[in-house]
Formats: structure tokens, sequence, C-alpha cells
């Protein structure tokens, strides 16, 4: 008789094989955090692509990008000053 | 970057306590010795259809240098720093006019902006400011290209409905 442990074994690996095998590898740009840096004299950080203004960031700041917009043209980013948001993908490049 | 909370804390009240007297005001070397010095100026009200000093972000058919959008009121905070051995980054709260509400903000220059919260108090960064009276913002400049005993100065603007 299966003991719970096994049980508990049986059902994770049951569980990570089905999550292999529809490619539950995350894409690129959904979860993986990328780092870079403003390379602009200045850029606008926004609630959201297009949208209205919550911080600037200056040459040289660092930033963490978390996700891209559709169209690529847009990076929503943190600073270690907490600033969260989008700019403009152009103005960052990378470490 | 932000060395202490308690010191910005501290200073966030003194320019509180002095925008709300009105007038330019200054955070210097009496709080903190060998810090950055920043003077902030009496706000100036540009009106609707006068010369609109920057692009606001978020704004669909305003331009800088023309004129500003009927309905619309800017809100100019003319600020200056001058940079000691330690970076300050002072916080102050921004105002419309009696009977309008904050749309957006923008800054042209070296010295910008940082939204903080409802009020310089606020521990987490509030970003709802659209349709409130006023919020807190926290001065930031580039302390990578500027020299100590320089002084930049810039206008933040707040566009009101």
């Amino acid at each position: 008789m299966p003991s719970a442990a096994d049980l508990r074994r049986a059902a994770g690996a049951v569980a990570l094989a089905a999550v292999l095998a529809v490619g539950g590898a995350p894409a690129p740009d959904a979860g993986a955090a990328t780092r870079a840096r403003v390379c602009v004299t200045s850029t606008v950080v926004l609630d959201s692509p297009g949208g209205f203004t919550v911080g600037y960031l200056f040459r040289g700041d660092r930033v963490t990008i978390s996700r891209r917009s559709k169209n690529r043209k847009w990076a929503r980013v943190s600073t270690p000053t907490d600033l969260r948001g989008w700019v403009r993908a152009k103005n960052l490049c990378r470490r | 970057m932000f060395r202490s909370h308690l010191r910005t804390a501290v200073v966030a009240a003194v320019v509180t306590a002095l925008v709300t007297a009105g007038g330019a005001y200054a955070v210097d070397v009496v709080l903190n010795p060998g810090a950055s010095a920043v003077v902030v100026e009496k706000p100036v009200t540009i009106k609707a259809g006068e010369r609109n000093p920057v692009d606001f972000p978020g704004l669909r058919g305003d331009q800088a240098g023309e004129p500003l959008p009927k309905g619309y009121v800017a809100v100019g905070y003319r600020v200056s720093v001058t940079q000691g051995r330690e970076f300050l980054y002072p916080s102050f709260t921004v105002s419309c006019p009696r009977g309008r509400r904050l749309v957006t903000f923008a800054g042209e220059g070296p010295v910008t902006m940082q939204l903080v919260g409802p009020n310089p108090f606020t521990r987490r960064t509030g970003v709802g400011y659209r349709g409130k009276r006023s919020w807190a913002i926290i001065v930031r400049y580039n302390d990578n290209e500027i020299r100590s005993g320089q002084t930049i100065s810039a206008t933040i603007y707040a566009l009101c409905r």
C-alpha cells in the first residue's frame, strides 16, 4: 500500500510532466526580468504605454525590465527608488 | 540613493510647511550639513490659451510652444538644486488652483520629479493622482552629471483641469 508521501511524490511528478508537455517554460519576456540603463538625457516614466506621468529617469539610471508591450515599443521597468512604470524601449540600452 | 528615510521625512515636513505658507523656500545645511540645497519658488499659473511650456504626457493635441488647450491650467514650480557633498531628494506637495484637479505632470531640463503619494509621508508610491487636487512629489535630478557646488534649475509642471 503506497504511503501518503509516495502519493504526493507521484502527484508532483504528474504535474511537472503536464507542465512540460504543454510548454510551461515561460517566454523570455513573460517572466524573466532583465536589467538595462537609460541611455538618453532623460525619459519620462508613464503609468501605462502612452499614459500619464509617474516620474522621470536620467542617463545612466539603472532599471529592471519586467515586461514589454506587444508592439515592443514600451518596456515596464522598476527602479531602486521604487519608481515603476512604462518607458519607451528605445530609450533603454543593455547594461 | 535615498540614504535616510528619516531625513527625507523631516525635509518633507519642512517643505510641506513652507509650501503651505507660500513663497519661495529652501532646504539646506540647517537640517543636514553638507547636503544639497534645494529651492522651490512660488508656483506660476499658466492659463488656457497662453503658451504651453512643455508637452504633457497623456494629453493629446497639446504641443510645447502652442496655446494651452481650453479647459486646462498648468502650474509651474521652479526648482533649483545646489549640489552638496550628500545627495538630498526633498519632496513637496504640488497643488492645483481651487476647483481644479490633477491630470498629469511634466518636467523639462535637468530637474524633474517622481511621484510619492497623497502626502509626503506615504510609504508606498501612489500613482492615483488623477482627479485629486494635490499630490506629493520628490525632486529628482541627475546626480551623475552634477558636481559639488554646481547649481542646476528647471521647472516642474502639473497640468490641471
